[in-house]
């Protein structure tokens, strides 16, 4: 046996060993999420969300929405925001020193003075340059907030040292929420006599082509362009099947950003969202779990697979391209942050599953896929392996993918169904058989391009431009 | 390993792809087919119902039933989509009528012998068809079964012991709550939200009992209770409240201290402040807020010194509770030793703002 042979062969088992590893791992997730789904729904079909809207009991809920150069759709977004259905709540907008007249439009729009307001630093933040009320009494529930940017995580921050209620929740500005989501966002926090509920994410959906009408969602549309449908597809799959087995097992450790809530005194004792990663949102929940382990507090990250949130994806390569490169460096910079769980049974399933699982599987993924494939084709250059070997590892890999995505779209279907249209549902499959050949290579391209900039030290947020969605007009 | 293994591999995938795409069409197909179907009998139990709505029993006297057509009675006995389509109308209308109409519906329900489908359903071994039918024969108002529902209001199951919790509260109100004497399982306060909003939709009449619920080793029973009190304004049980402050439940102690902030006397604030110190953070905060709506002048020494905290939000809540003292609370903050030294300097200000709002 030569040198070379002996190099292929342990190549080809160490990558095959950790492909086949990769998806067991995909099929528990897929078969260990049915039934969670299914057990919500059952569960939710007895639910009458109205009867929270309206009780003095509720949770008292501070949304955070922190805007940055907002001002195209500040107005709108606030709008939206406010008439949101729930009884117990306040908005409080964080102007993140923009550079554009957002805040100038707010206060003309909603009639605000800079009131006296003490802010209680219990997170140490940028400097808050004044705090905005309304002399409306109709925007009672507004606060506005302007301060010096200092970014996503700080303004964040600001918001929870001036949030007044017991949970916060905090969401983009520009996207768009189910009437009830606030109600289904708050209900698991009432509902865990002998688990303390941390944090409760929600469904984020893809709003590319759907139909918005006065901040709110008219009718859902399959995106037009392939890379918003595409992201739709991987949303189902990582929403409705990632993170429900990851709620069931009470290992998630992602609550995104874009919409989550959370209890306000655990925020503070972790002290608030860090703002030396770019992934401000995994690393929070990541630490709130943490905290609690480390105090063997009894606790639950929640999940709702309703579809709550609804906002915009990227819809071209660049932009896509820079929010795949920072969510991979901040899925490393949280890992590294408490890599002190790794294995470690004194964190229980946060150590010994959730922590391992995202370090080999979502960390280790992208590497070991362009490593894998370079490392194959170069073998194959060389006839070390053969082609027709070569091809059929990447058929098995692209069929078993393929099917992921397939019963993901089933679950879709049977559960939420919100593309109702045949000619949908197909688009949807065919999306799915090119995403491997198009979509897939790339995030894992970016994803590379993540690690290095890490490595470069680079720690940009990278602009997200947006190209807004689509309002219908109202007369 | 072969590359056999692989085509194999390759092979078995593609058949299960082809499969779920079949699947996923033909459930699409026949939700398009049912969906016409299903249309047209909702359109049909919808009329059935309305019938019942404005059934004249006087006018109708020779009759006595409401009319149903051999049609429909037929496609009742056979098909359990149109039994379920109805049966979701009859209770859907039932949520939204009272007085004849009501009982005309509960006819109506009964004479169709629905209540006996949801009678079979308490003994299905799923959870979910249990609690449905709990749920559909508390809406339809059938008290003749209350005896079989009483017993799911300790199940192990959660959604059958929540929903068999509130239909003995819808069918008999108040007196309902005596499941509360027996109830093991804590009652999350979701539950107790749910539960409080159908306590609102029926008079207050015979409502004993919350002396013992007070005393519950369920402490959730306790909270329960106390919100209660409050809600229902029962001074009668102060002492009890007072007792349940010492509770070893952190949460019982949060929830009599704000209940006291609605059921008070002249004694309260001095007993709120003797636990004051015994406290931690969380009812600290909550005594106070109650304070500021009960403290008096003689008040104020004992809040001044608590404006010595380290915690700022506690100053804000104890500054705010001077405040609203009056003039003298007032005119107390400002001669206060911290009172130009942050952070109480600003608190005061913002306080200032709030009173000249």
């Amino acid at each position: 046996m030569s040198w070379q042979s002996v190099i292929t062969d342990f190549f080809t088992y160490a990558i095959l060993s950790y492909s086949v590893l990769l998806l067991l791992c995909y099929v528990f997730i897929g078969t260990y999420s049915i039934g969670e789904t299914n057990n919500y729904l059952h569960k939710n079909s007895f639910t009458d969300y109205r009867v929270l809207a309206g009780s003095t009991e509720a949770p008292t809920v501070s949304i955070l929405a922190p805007a940055y150069n907002e001002a195209a759709n500040i107005i709108e977004n606030v709008r939206s925001l406010l008439s949101i259905h729930y009884n117990n709540m306040e908005v409080i907008i964080i102007n993140d020193g923009s550079k554009d007249d957002s805040l100038d439009k707010l206060i003309a729009a909603y009639d605000l003075f800079k009131a006296d307001f003490f802010v209680n630093q219990q997170i140490a933040t940028k400097n808050v340059r004044g705090v905005y009320k309304s002399r409306n009494n109709v925007y009672r529930k507004l606060i506005v907030v302007d301060k010096d940017n200092g970014g996503k995580a700080d303004a964040l921050n600001v918001g929870v040292n001036i949030a007044r209620n017991d949970l916060i929740v905090c969401i983009d500005v520009d996207c768009i929420l189910e009437q009830d989501a606030l109600l289904k966002l708050a209900k698991p926090f009432l509902e865990s006599p002998h688990q303390r509920v941390i944090a409760t994410g929600g469904v984020i959906r893809i709003a590319n082509s759907c139909e918005i009408e006065g901040g709110r969602l008219i009718k859902v549309n399959l995106p037009k362009d392939f890379l918003p449908r595409v992201q739709t597809l991987e949303y189902i799959r990582a929403f409705l099947l990632g993170r429900m087995a990851w709620s069931r097992l009470n290992g998630l450790l992602l609550i995104s950003g874009a919409f989550g809530a959370f209890d306000k005194e655990i925020v503070i004792r972790c002290g608030g969202y860090d703002h030396n990663t770019v992934g401000e949102d995994m690393e929070l929940v990541v630490r709130m779990r943490r905290y609690m382990e480390e105090r063997n507090e009894p606790y639950k990250v929640a999940f709702i697979p309703d579809p709550l949130c609804w906002t915009e994806a990227p819809a071209s390569f660049k932009i896509l391209g820079r929010q795949r490169n920072r969510w991979t460096r901040g899925t490393i910079e949280t890992l590294k942050f408490h890599k002190v769980m790794f294995f470690n049974p004194k964190y229980g399933l946060l150590g010994m599953i959730s922590y391992p699982y995202w370090f080999f599987f979502e960390f280790m993924a992208p590497i070991v896929e362009f490593v894998g494939f370079t490392g194959f084709l170069i073998f194959s250059l060389f006839g070390l392996i053969n082609w027709s070997f070569f091809l059929t590892l990447l058929a098995f890999i692209f069929s078993f993918g393929f099917l992921y995505s397939v019963f993901a779209i089933l679950m879709e279907v049977l559960t939420y169904h919100q593309y109702k249209r045949q000619k949908d549902i197909m688009m949807l499959v065919l999306t799915a058989f090119l995403e491997p050949i198009i979509f897939h290579p790339f995030v894992v391209w970016a994803a590379i391009k993540g690690n290095i900039d890490l490595l470069r030290k680079k720690n940009s947020w990278g602009e997200m431009t947006r190209q807004g969605l689509s309002q219908k007009k109202t007369n | 390993m072969g590359p056999h293994y692989f085509n194999l591999a390759i092979l078995f995938f593609t058949g299960i792809i082809l499969l779920l795409i079949i699947f996923i069409l033909a459930i699409m197909y026949i939700r398009n087919r049912r969906g016409g179907k299903f249309q047209k009998w909702k359109l049909m139990a919808s009329l059935l119902v309305r019938k019942a709505i404005f059934f004249d029993n006087e006018q109708d006297e020779q009759r006595k039933a409401i009319p149903v057509t051999t049609r429909l009675q037929k496609l009742l006995s056979d098909n359990q989509h149109f039994r379920k389509i109805l049966t979701d109308e009859l209770t859907n209308a039932k949520k939204n009528v009272s007085g004849t109409s009501a009982d005309n519906l509960k006819q109506l329900y009964m004479q169709l012998n629905l209540h006996h489908f949801a009678i079979a359903k308490l003994k299905s071994y799923k959870w979910y068809v249990k609690a449905q039918a709990i749920q559909e024969l508390a809406v339809m108002d059938m008290k003749e079964h209350i005896a079989k529902i009483y017993r799911f209001t300790n199940n192990a199951n959660e959604l059958v012991r929540m929903e068999a919790q509130i239909a003995v509260v819808k069918l008999y109100g108040f007196e309902g709550l005596r499941f509360l004497d027996v109830v093991t399982y804590p009652i999350t306060e979701w539950q107790q939200i749910r539960l409080l909003h159908e306590l609102a939709q029926v008079p207050a009449e015979n409502f004993n009992g919350m002396e013992s619920w007070l005393r519950s080793q369920n402490k959730s029973v306790i909270t329960f209770a106390l919100k209660l009190a409050r809600t229902y304004h029962r001074f009668e049980i102060y002492s009890e409240i007072i007792a349940c402050l010492q509770d070893e439940d952190a949460g019982v102690r949060l929830q009599a201290i704000e209940t006291l902030g609605e059921l008070y006397d002249d004694d309260t604030s001095d007993i709120l402040i003797s636990r004051y110190l015994l406290e931690d953070l969380r009812q600290q905060i909550a005594i106070v807020k109650v304070l500021k709506n009960i403290a008096t002048e003689r008040d104020i020494p004992v809040l001044l010194d608590q404006l010595n905290s380290d915690n700022a939000e506690l100053k804000l809540m104890v500054a705010r509770a001077l405040a609203n003292i009056g003039t003298k609370g007032l005119e107390a903050l400002h001669h206060h030793r911290q009172a130009c030294e942050y952070p109480l300097d600003r608190i005061i200000t913002q306080i200032e703002s709030e009173v000249a709002v």
